[in-house]
């Protein structure tokens, strides 16, 4: 598993994708760090989270769209599955990958509430949990993105299904409130992700939200693996 | 080493493969014949696990490849038509890649001279350090096949290695194989039938999706015709000669085709040289030539998908 982790981050960084990817979630996260942080001199690290985690999320399918997308079209996925490895390996190792990318953005973007902290005071639980909640939520967003590119070989076709796919899980509670039906406004509701974010960004940590979050990224996960072993059956 | 035992594969109603039953043996070097979508490269993809049989079973060195896929895969190294490299690594990069999925544990001096040592076997290590996508077609190739020696794997499958090399490639390709071909066992398919013919002992042929013929070149011309060929070259009058021939024992028919040349075919047993020189020496005959016909795999090929086309029309 490890040697198809360190193909695809190798990959990353051979490519643009990698760099273009971390330059524009850093420029990202900073801009809303100075727009509602620095500049009205606030202290409330929520508003920045909340600017920024619409944006990050659009970013996840840049990552993932490729995954499989571009083994498929280039022929290479003949050499994934006549090797020696598990298909469930290889789709975990990719998983795996592209939630190194998210982290390692992640990392970077520390240094906001570290500025925040020296400049005067930062509350943990609510970084904290906010971190908690976009690496969840991005983690099933990345799931869903392997899971499409394993549908196509076509990267862009592959990024606009995820990006669709991501709006609906994301304003499924938004667009609930448009149906009469209740079972189904129950059925969006109970699997809007946006709830289960803006839970643990209050601090509120919700194990039924959490464990929902991780069933979705676990369930494309198996799906993936299964459309990659029923592709070639 | 292979047995694949009623190896069928369909798509929708269409059967890609249909009941496919043949072993390879350790060091056999087996061609697969036929033209294009005969099922083949079906073949191929089934037996280093790529694809899974609708129905009927393989056996690679005695692990059945649907139980036990991982290990039955060890022992085969699978080359496609199209290379499966990645453009955006090094030759080092894509080598190292394939040595880790194939399980080998070296640290990185013995990593760097097992690589280095596959290379010189390839004649690749001046292009050791650079970038896939840089390299031509037949570079690529010998990086491939370079690729597929990582671990040693005791079967080879190769489909179509030559397509689109240029005749010294293909030449230096061939020699590369013969080299290859004393240490493993060798699937290969091409259309090159001079390439079968030179390498392999042993031909597959596949027409329409079934496995229609199994052996030797010389096997296969007597499995397919009933009668063997002779062509002899006699000074005389044509309608005694003719008529000389028939009553030779075994003779089936005999074929003026002008210039005082005739093809005399006979049962695929018997050799009737011999008796024909004896026939023609008490007589005022001249023989000036005899001659077996050449079972080239030309002839071959053109008379099994003929055949087939017949026997499909009625």
């Amino acid at each position: 598993m490890s040697a198809v982790y360190h193909k695809e981050m190798r990959q990353y960084f051979h490519s643009v994708i990698g760099y273009v990817f971390h330059a524009i979630f850093l420029f990202i996260n900073a801009f809303y760090f100075l727009l509602q942080n620095l500049l009205p001199r606030s202290g409330d690290i929520t508003d920045y989270f909340q600017a920024t985690i619409t944006l990050e999320m659009f970013l996840m399918p840049m990552l993932t769209m490729r995954s499989f997308s571009e083994e498929k079209k280039q022929k290479t996925d003949l050499l994934l599955y006549t090797m020696p490895v598990d298909c469930g390996h290889v789709v975990l190792a990719k998983f795996q990958a592209a939630e190194s990318m998210l982290l390692l953005g992640l990392a970077a973007t520390l240094a906001f509430p570290i500025i925040l902290a020296l400049c005067g005071s930062v509350q943990i639980w609510i970084t904290l949990g906010n971190y908690i909640g976009i690496i969840l939520l991005m983690s099933t967003f990345i799931a869903i993105g392997i899971f499409v590119s394993a549908l196509t070989e076509n990267q862009i076709v592959s990024a606009i299904i995820s990006y669709v796919l991501i709006f609906v899980l994301w304003y499924s509670y938004g667009l609930g409130s448009a149906i009469q039906n209740p079972v189904l406004l129950a059925l969006f509701n109970k699997l809007s992700l946006m709830q289960m974010y803006y839970e643990l960004a209050l601090g509120i940590l919700n194990p039924a939200g959490i464990a929902l979050n991780l069933a979705i990224t676990a369930i494309f996960l198996l799906l993936t693996t299964a459309v990659v072993r029923g592709r070639r059956g | 080493m292979i047995e694949a035992t009623h190896l069928t594969k369909r798509y929708g109603a269409v059967n890609a493969l249909f009941d496919a039953n043949f072993t390879i043996d350790k060091g056999e070097i087996v061609g697969f014949l036929g033209p294009n979508g005969a099922g083949k490269s079906t073949t191929m993809n089934l037996l280093c696990g790529y694809l899974t049989p609708s129905w009927g079973q393989v056996r690679i060195a005695g692990v059945d490849m649907a139980e036990n896929p991982l290990e039955a895969k060890r022992h085969i190294g699978y080359l496609p038509e199209i290379p499966p490299l990645y453009v955006d690594m090094t030759v080092a990069e894509q080598l190292e890649f394939a040595c880790e999925l194939r399980g080998l544990r070296m640290k990185r001096p013995q990593l760097r001279a097992y690589i280095d040592k596959l290379c010189a076997r390839t004649q690749v290590l001046d292009t050791r350090d650079r970038l896939i996508r840089n390299l031509s077609k037949g570079y690529r190739q010998r990086v491939a096949v370079t690729q597929l020696l990582v671990g040693e794997p005791e079967i080879l499958i190769l489909d179509e290695p030559t397509v689109g090399l240029d005749p010294r490639q293909i030449r230096e390709f061939r020699d590369l194989l013969s080299d290859l071909s004393k240490e493993h066992t060798i699937i290969l398919s091409t259309h090159m039938l001079s390439e079968i013919s030179s390498i392999c002992g042993r031909i597959l042929v596949f027409y329409e999706g079934m496995l229609i013929a199994d052996g030797h070149p010389q096997q296969l011309q007597e499995q397919l015709s009933k009668c063997r060929v002779l062509e002899v070259e006699i000074r005389g009058d044509a309608e005694g000669i003719v008529a000389l021939l028939r009553n030779i024992p075994d003779v089936l028919t005999v074929k003026e085709q002008g210039s005082g040349i005739y093809q005399v075919s006979h049962r695929v047993s018997t050799d009737i040289r011999s008796a024909l020189y004896r026939t023609l020496r008490t007589t005022e005959y001249e023989l000036l030539m005899m001659k077996p016909e050449d079972v080239s795999l030309e002839s071959l090929y053109l008379r099994i998908t003929e055949n087939e086309q017949e026997t499909t029309k009625l």
